[in-house]
């Protein structure tokens, strides 16, 4: 490591103490975002110590993805690092690798001599600046889809950068979601070798209503689908020019809705995912991808952390507060409340809170409110629906659309004052900013619930 | 008043009327922010109402004989999208003219709106507009980009939204604005503090949010003025609009109206 670069990570570290010892918080991504500043080109140097196994991005799944591929490479017995907390900018991934690594689940003094392995996420515009200075056996790409757009820029914007990132490393494999024509046009621009990942038969559900582009990244005709799974994903070909679904290196079959989640085939084996989320078949499929490739993963380690994975981040996260039971989860965006509403029907869910911010890191244009269908809500019996956060009147605006009679609440607690037990469990969805509120008021719920039993 | 919460609740479709034809136009391609959200609004606030309505979507292939319209809306796209567009968006130029001299109801929102002007720049191309309105727009540096209010003489209320371009547009002599700024709102350029366009039963805007389900009063608009252009006596019964209005309010007093 160069003299500038050991001078950053001290300074970095000493960061860390401060803002932990007195702050009293984790340090999230400030040693490595003062690490950069003294060292621009940092990460160069802490890759060294690293096998840099995968770089996980994409609008959604993105962090419940990296930790269900850090739990299967942690289960070789190899040191780790990971983000895991999703701190997903250059900063948060420098951060993490000036930490000591996870050595948690080493099993072996030989085990724990092997250069530690590392997965991260990445968010998608800091591409540029991860891979070439990571370069990362595979770079994992879940979906593109629309998502703060006042922020971000269009999705074009984000195809340009990841095709940018991943032409500066040619040696990485780009692993890819097939079924996404936007992330498949990338794979057709770039020197790299690509694989992809998709679901290989129809689950049977129905199409969304929104979706962001069922257009033909190469000619601009109208993508036909022979099936779709929800937003843009499916099974598709052009009529036009003949630009199709590539072939998937990893195929998903049989996906079937089972008493305790999605189940699905591949390679002549049934891999349980656990959850009643469709997107969690993507998230698993993309881990079983990572793990073999790997080749430091068995699938028996694969599918018993695939099953024991608890997301403790409030995604998909279950409160158990003695009477009433209590499910949170993250939709920043039109597919992943989709995806949400699909898992209260599944579910039979019938009391729902949306809490929803417009701060900085959720974007300020709430328009795609109305891109989500509620309707599907609308004939749930004995529907009870809540709203809160700073966009708290958007969104009872959004749901008197959609024929849903919603009260405006301040947090958790009003919800289960107005409701009780005989109503079942309560199904909380909120955006980025308003989540981590709602989780601190559950686990303060929680704790109180158990220091009574 | 009619209750317009619960779907359960909804009247009985009256049959003395004829249904209200809105037209939709690609809806595939143009519905960048939510904008399917005014298709959404106008819809309802009709079935609230008992009155019939039907939606028309006309996407890219599709023919439409817009003398069957009674409101014709049109969503922003991005730049991708309004490219692919733009070709089916001249061809309909004979038709959507002469429905807009005929007095047609028109909302063009965003892309759409810059649609209606004699042309409009998009990255270093020139499009040539529908030339329907006196206006045209330029690129600009930055985009201009926040919560949005602006005051109408349509309505007493104010106008929110949210408001997301890279064009500026100015007006032409012929054409009258839809209102006029409030707070730190760009508008049409940014500098003029003019917000959209408004002549005869067009309403054009940058803002969206979507527009209508929280200015319910511009929804109200155009739907009485679709009525009175087809010369039907159509009563519009209030409705409970508190939801939205507080939506309204909350976004208002915020940017430092009201």
């Amino acid at each position: 490591m160069g003299i500038r670069a050991a001078a950053a990570v001290a300074l970095g570290r000493a960061a860390r103490w401060g803002g932990e010892t007195f702050m009293h918080r984790s340090a999230g991504n400030i040693p490595g975002a003062m690490a950069l500043k003294v060292d621009p080109t940092v990460l160069v140097d802490l890759a060294k110590k690293v096998n840099p196994v995968a770089v996980i991005s994409g609008t959604n799944g993105k962090t419940t993805t990296t930790n269900l591929v850090a739990d299967c490479l942690q289960t070789a017995g190899v040191p780790l690092y990971c983000n895991r907390e999703g701190n997903n900018l250059q900063s948060g991934i420098v951060t993490s690798l000036m930490l000591a690594p996870d050595a948690s689940k080493v099993i072996d003094a030989a085990s724990a001599a092997q250069a530690p392995v590392g997965c991260f996420e990445c968010d998608e515009m800091y591409t540029k600046y991860v891979l070439p200075r990571l370069r990362p056996h595979y770079f994992m790409l879940l979906n593109l889809f629309r998502d703060q757009l006042d922020r971000f820029g269009e999705i074009d914007r984000i195809q340009d950068t990841i095709a940018e990132a991943l032409a500066k490393t040619p040696e990485t494999t780009f692993v890819f979601n097939g079924d996404d024509p936007l992330c498949a046009a990338i794979a057709d621009r770039i020197p790299n070798k690509s694989l992809a990942f998709g679901i290989a038969s129809d689950m049977g559900l129905s199409a969304d209503r929104i979706s962001d582009s069922r257009f033909c990244q190469k000619c601009g005709g109208a993508l036909q689908y022979d099936y779709v799974h929800y937003g843009q994903l499916g099974a598709y070909h052009c009529p036009d020019c003949g630009w199709s679904r590539p072939d998937l290196a990893f195929a998903a079959t049989n996906v079937r809705l089972e008493d305790d989640g999605f189940a699905f085939d591949i390679d002549g084996r049934t891999v349980r995912t656990g959850h009643t989320g469709a997107y969690m078949v993507y998230n698993v499929l993309a881990a079983y991808a990572i793990s073999k490739l790997s080749n430091i993963v068995s699938f028996e380690n694969y599918q018993s952390s695939v099953s024991e994975y608890r997301p403790t981040n409030g995604r998909l996260q279950t409160f158990d507060l003695g009477e009433r039971m209590v499910m949170t989860n993250l939709a920043k965006n039109p597919t992943g409340f989709n995806q949400n509403i699909r898992i209260v029907l599944n579910e039979k869910g019938r009391v729902l809170a949306l809490f929803v911010n417009d701060n900085d890191a959720d974007g300020h244009d709430v328009s795609w409110f109305f891109d989500i269908d509620f309707e599907r809500w609308s004939h749930i019996d004995g529907l009870r629906a809540f709203v809160g956060g700073t966009r708290a009147n958007d969104m009872q605006v959004r749901l008197k659309y959609a024929g849903i009679q919603a009260e405006i609440v301040q947090n958790v607690q009003n919800v289960l004052d107005a409701t009780d037990a005989a109503d079942g469990k309560v199904y909380i969805i909120a955006n980025y900013t308003a989540l981590p509120t709602v989780r601190r008021e559950l686990e303060g719920m929680q704790a109180a619930a158990k220091g009574e039993e | 008043m009619v209750d317009s919460l619960k779907w359960a609740h909804m009247p009985a479709v009256r049959n003395d009327v004829r249904p209200l034809v809105i037209v939709h136009l690609f809806p595939e391609l143009l519905n960048l922010y939510g904008d399917g959200g005014n298709v959404i609004a106008l819809t309802r606030r009709l079935q609230w109402r008992g009155l019939p309505v039907e939606v028309r979507e006309v996407g890219m292939g599709d023919a439409m004989d817009f003398s069957q319209a009674d409101i014709v809306f049109i969503g922003g796209g991005a730049d991708r999208e309004q490219l692919i567009v733009k070709d089916a968006m001249a061809n309909k130029k004979a038709e959507l003219s002469a429905y807009v001299a005929d007095g047609g109801v028109l909302l063009a929102v965003c892309g759409g709106y810059q649609f209606l002007g004699h042309s409009y720049a998009m990255d270093d191309v020139v499009v040539e507009g529908l030339g329907i309105v006196d206006m045209e727009t330029v690129r600009g540096e930055g985009r201009l980009i926040g919560n949005a209010v602006i005051q109408s003489d349509i309505c007493d209320m104010p106008i929110v939204g949210f408001e997301n371009h890279g064009g500026r547009t100015t007006l032409g002599a012929g054409a009258k604005p839809l209102g006029r700024v409030l707070g730190k709102t760009f508008g049409n350029n940014g500098e003029d503090g003019f917000e959209g366009v408004h002549q005869g039963n067009l309403i054009g805007t940058y803002l969206h949010g979507p527009l209508l389900p929280k200015n319910p009063h511009v929804a109200d608009y155009l739907l009485a003025r679709a009525y009175e252009r087809r010369g039907d006596a159509v009563e519009l019964l209030p409705l409970d609009d508190e939801i939205e209005l507080a939506a309204n309010r909350v976004m208002a007093q915020r940017l430092g109206v009201l």
